[in-house]
């Protein structure tokens, strides 16, 4: 299993078995594809790119929202997967391990792209509230045990970034 | 703004009467919804809501059980506008968002 930590600088050090990260670069390039789709095209760019107006009728405020935020969108989420799996992919650097040593803004990255790759697989996998993992027929290694690894990798990631938030009631106003 | 004198000077009962039906439904405020979803994690959820929202750590939690336990929350509410770029940050993240007129 991968690790995550910070160093003394405060870096996030990321360190991946070598199948993990080949695991991750498949299907980042499947849904990469995906996102180049229009929104609603298949189920995995229906769930990223989700309606902005729960009222239908407001259809011509959507497309004018549409318009303005999904192109942004996509490939923002598009750059974001090419750079982690860019970082990740320079290959073994001990052993069968790859250990990257991370910035605010790729650490931001990475929990954006992780988040975007569950969010497809779940679509794709057509996972629901109810869903048992059992049920799953290729959890051992195929997209099912995936989804279960960059689970457990998010929320070690999300334990982490939420450290530099504060953790206490504070202040309420705003919203 | 000046006015001659003699004229009349009608005053509407009704705020629709002065600005119109439509006005009126401008005005009202809008509201954010975030939606349950079976894949985003928990702790995820709240960390999204302290960084958009700059919320605290109770309000971020107490909003996700809300979106977990009753299927939906209302996150941020203001002009349509104000909204508009909310669900845009919201979705950016990956939460599934939504905006409406306040009811």
């Amino acid at each position: 299993m991968a690790t995550l930590e910070r160093d003394d600088g405060g870096h996030l050090v990321a360190t991946l078995h070598a199948y993990e990260v080949q695991a991750i670069t498949v299907v980042a390039s499947d849904v990469r594809d995906l996102l180049r789709e229009p929104p609603a095209a298949n189920p995995v760019s229906a769930r990223l790119f989700p309606h902005a107006y729960s009222d239908p009728t407001e259809d011509a405020a959507e497309r004018e929202w549409q318009e303005m935020v999904h192109p942004d969108l996509a490939d923002k989420k598009i750059a974001g997967l090419d750079q982690i799996v860019a970082l990740f992919g320079r290959g073994p650097t001990s052993g069968d391990l790859v250990r990257v040593v991370l910035d605010r803004e790729q650490e931001e990255l990475l929990l954006g792209t992780v988040n975007d790759l569950r969010l497809a697989l779940g679509a794709a996998l057509g996972i629901t509230a109810d869903t048992d993992f059992d049920d799953l027929d290729d959890l051992e290694e195929g997209p099912g045990a995936l989804y279960e690894w960059l689970g457990m990798f998010e929320e070690r990631l999300v334990q982490l970034m939420l450290e530099d938030f504060p953790d206490g009631p504070a202040d309420d106003s705003g919203g | 703004m000046s006015s001659t004198g003699t004229e009349t000077i009608v005053i509407p009962d009704t705020v629709e009467e002065l600005f119109g039906e439509e006005a009126t439904r401008q005005e009202r405020p809008w509201v954010v919804i975030v939606w349950d979803d079976p894949v985003n994690l928990m702790s995820y959820v709240v960390l999204v809501f302290q960084k958009v929202f700059q919320y605290s750590r109770d309000k971020a939690t107490k909003l996700m059980l809300q979106v977990h336990n009753e299927g939906k929350s209302v996150v941020s509410h203001g002009t349509r506008e104000k909204c508009e770029g909310d669900v845009a940050r919201l979705h950016a993240h990956g939460l599934w968002a939504t905006m409406q007129r306040d009811s």
